[in-house]
């Protein structure tokens, strides 16, 4: 039984070894955002052109996003007499759409970061309801790895008990940690 | 070397384990989360009564006090905004946000998002110890700071620890690979 855990552990852990450093590296700049303003994103301005756009919104949209290569979720569509404002997002990439029905082209401010801006945003993305199925399977991926947690944890615990050399200090470190987090969460929730 | 990072993996794991079992269940919950965009908060108008001459600061603290969620953050300076007369007033909590608009009369239109146990168990994920908190949620936070350290350290001491013990288990490697392999591959997809 010992053994089986044992691998159990090894295998998921080493599985889910690469996402945990990732997750604390970019859980670590946002606690210490001051650390890392050279990180922050950059925009940049570019101008889209529709030589026969739809009249359709939804068309529209969809037109201007395939010309402007805007992938990720669709964010707060906005119509109006004069054109149509709207926001695309994915992790470490914002586009901000404004186009002019006289013009027939879209002003594209593009907001983009390089790999801490990424990783902080593949942090906070999760869920299966994208628009975009690659964030959708993004977001299968959080789940499993956070599931491989859960295993990888208790596992982790079972074989500490069954050990003699780390029982007694490991007790202890384990019933603080225990009663003084079990017990925040307790009250931070029901006050 | 080999038996103090096995015995700090173990100690470290037990110190964190709250922590990673909080974190392993939000991103369970978040993978089962529905669209955000389809959310319709509550919105409800209620009575409120500030004293005659009271500070838009003071008038914040009132609404915190009135109507935030129990461990509301502390209205921090640059969240009060007041345009066209209409003084609007963000809550922020583990246990809900509460965005308040008032604009005199004797009551406030109150904008309320409650949480349930899971993105209960979301919001104390992201903890972490910036800006004012309310006391209890700031010590979480100071927990969930330690749990970054721990959790790269455990990802780290892992594979160390495998590399080091047990490095001819051929599927060890490929559970390594496979884990930095799939992140590699979404972050360069998404990039």
């Amino acid at each position: 039984m010992y053994q089986l855990l044992r691998n159990i552990h090894l295998a998921l852990g080493l599985a889910i070894a690469a996402f945990m450093f990732v997750y604390a590296a970019s859980a670590f700049r946002m606690g210490h955002y001051f650390l890392f303003k050279w990180s922050s994103p950059t925009s940049v301005e570019t101008k889209v052109e529709l030589t026969d756009p739809p009249t359709d919104p939804r068309a529209l949209v969809t037109a201007i996003r395939e010309r402007g290569d805007m992938r990720g979720d669709l964010f707060d569509v906005e119509t109006s007499s004069t054109g149509i404002a709207f926001m695309v997002k994915r992790p470490g990439t914002e586009h901000r759409v404004k186009y002019d029905v006289t013009s027939r082209s879209a002003v594209v401010s593009t907001k983009s970061g390089g790999f801490w801006e990424m990783i902080d945003k593949m942090h906070h993305t999760g869920g299966m309801w994208h628009d975009d199925p690659l964030l959708s399977a993004w977001g299968a991926f959080v789940g499993l790895m956070s599931a491989f947690l859960i295993v990888v944890s208790l596992t982790g615990v079972w074989m500490w008990f069954k050990r003699n050399r780390e029982r007694r200090v490991g007790g202890i470190l384990l019933a603080v940690s225990m009663v003084v987090s079990v017990l925040l969460l307790v009250i931070v929730r029901l006050g | 070397m080999v038996t103090l990072i096995r015995t700090l993996h173990i100690y470290s794991g037990l110190v964190i384990l709250v922590a990673l079992l909080v974190s392993s269940l939000s991103g369970l919950h978040v993978m089962n989360k529905s669209d955000p965009r389809e959310k319709a908060p509550v919105v409800k108008t209620l009575p409120f009564n500030p004293p005659e001459g009271a500070s838009d600061a003071e008038i914040a603290q009132l609404i915190r006090e009135q109507f935030g969620f129990f461990q509301s953050k502390p209205v921090p300076h640059w969240a009060i905004d007041r345009t066209d007369g209409v003084l609007t007033i963000p809550l922020w909590s583990p246990n809900g946000y509460v965005t308040v608009r008032y604009q005199g009369g004797g009551e406030a239109e109150v904008t309320i998002d409650e949480f349930g146990f899971g993105e209960y168990v979301n919001q104390m994920h992201t903890h972490l110890p910036l800006g004012k908190r309310a006391i209890f949620a700031w010590i979480w936070s100071v927990y969930m700071e330690l749990a970054i350290f721990g959790l790269a350290f455990l990802a780290l001491s892992g594979v160390y620890l495998w590399a080091v013990t047990r490095p001819k288990l051929w599927w060890a490697g490929l559970s390594l690979a496979a884990g930095t392999g799939a992140l590699v591959y979404f972050y360069v997809a998404m990039s």
